[in-house]
């Protein structure tokens, strides 16, 4: 067993509302993941709406929108590039 | 007789060096002689310029801090040519099964002509380890890899015989 200064985690109580801990339970259950991850991820990511599923969606349609624009204008399509590109935060 | 091939070579530095071979690898225009690009396309990933294809893989496994593990999956699928033998046929092959991989990862695929002996066309997909959903890492083991080869045995209805790439030792 290691001992508690070679621990990578800390364990802390939170007190949270009914309704919250309901939320993180369903999103846990529907995502097939832990409770502890669900809640590590919105403490985590807490300053941002995308998440990496948003994200691929969109990047497929800046895929589609960059392959439809390409045959009339190869700048364009750079741009659309980079603008999509760009909106990869999290 | 299709093939799918895994190739498992993870121990290039922390792994990192493999993945971008990889991402530089499916854009690559210039391959082996007689080896020629078809296609290059990307699900839930950038498939225009390889530097955002990586960030934006990398950047999957940073949100998760997925970053030590295994990075990448690269799969090659070799078309028999008795059923595939022009390119739009290969390439829509390797959307669908590209598709059903996007279920739940980041791929990039290319399509390359190259006659084999068996085999005219074949695809190599380049596979984030990382679920987009869960976070959690693709298990890359011999029944995930027979799973595959049979959803392809049902799309081409060809036999698909599974082999695993290991790194050649005397490099």
């Amino acid at each position: 067993m290691r001992k508690p200064e070679e621990k990578k985690t800390v364990r802390r109580t939170v007190l949270m509302t009914k309704d919250t801990d309901n939320d993180i339970i369903r999103e846990a259950k529907e995502r097939g993941i832990k409770p502890n991850a669900v809640m590590n991820e919105r403490l985590i990511h807490h300053k941002t709406d995308n998440t990496p599923s948003k994200m691929a969606e969109f990047q497929d349609f800046a895929n589609e929108a960059i392959r439809m624009i390409k045959p009339y204008s190869e700048k364009d399509a750079k741009l659309l590039e980079r603008k999509a590109n760009k909106l990869w935060t999290f | 007789m299709d093939i799918l091939t895994q190739k498992r070579i993870t121990d290039n530095g922390d792994g990192a060096g493999y993945f971008r071979h990889c991402v530089n690898y499916v854009y690559k225009d210039k391959l082996e002689p007689g080896e020629k690009r078809i296609l290059t396309k990307g699900y839930g990933v950038c498939d225009t310029n390889r530097s955002h294809t990586f960030d934006q893989m990398y950047g999957v496994k940073e949100y998760f801090g997925k970053t030590g593990d295994n990075p990448v999956m690269h799969l090659v699928v070799s078309y028999d040519k008795s059923k595939v033998y022009d390119a739009i046929t290969a390439c829509n092959l390797t959307e669908i099964i590209a598709q059903h991989l996007r279920k739940n990862y980041q791929v990039i695929t290319a399509v390359h002509q190259e006659n084999q002996g068996g085999s005219l066309y074949h695809a190599h997909l380049v596979v984030n380890t990382v679920d987009i959903y869960t976070g959690k890492l693709y298990h890359s083991g011999i029944y995930e890899l027979g799973q595959l080869a049979i959803f392809i045995h049902n799309l081409t209805g060809n036999f698909c015989k599974t082999e695993i790439k290991y790194e050649d030792p005397k490099k």
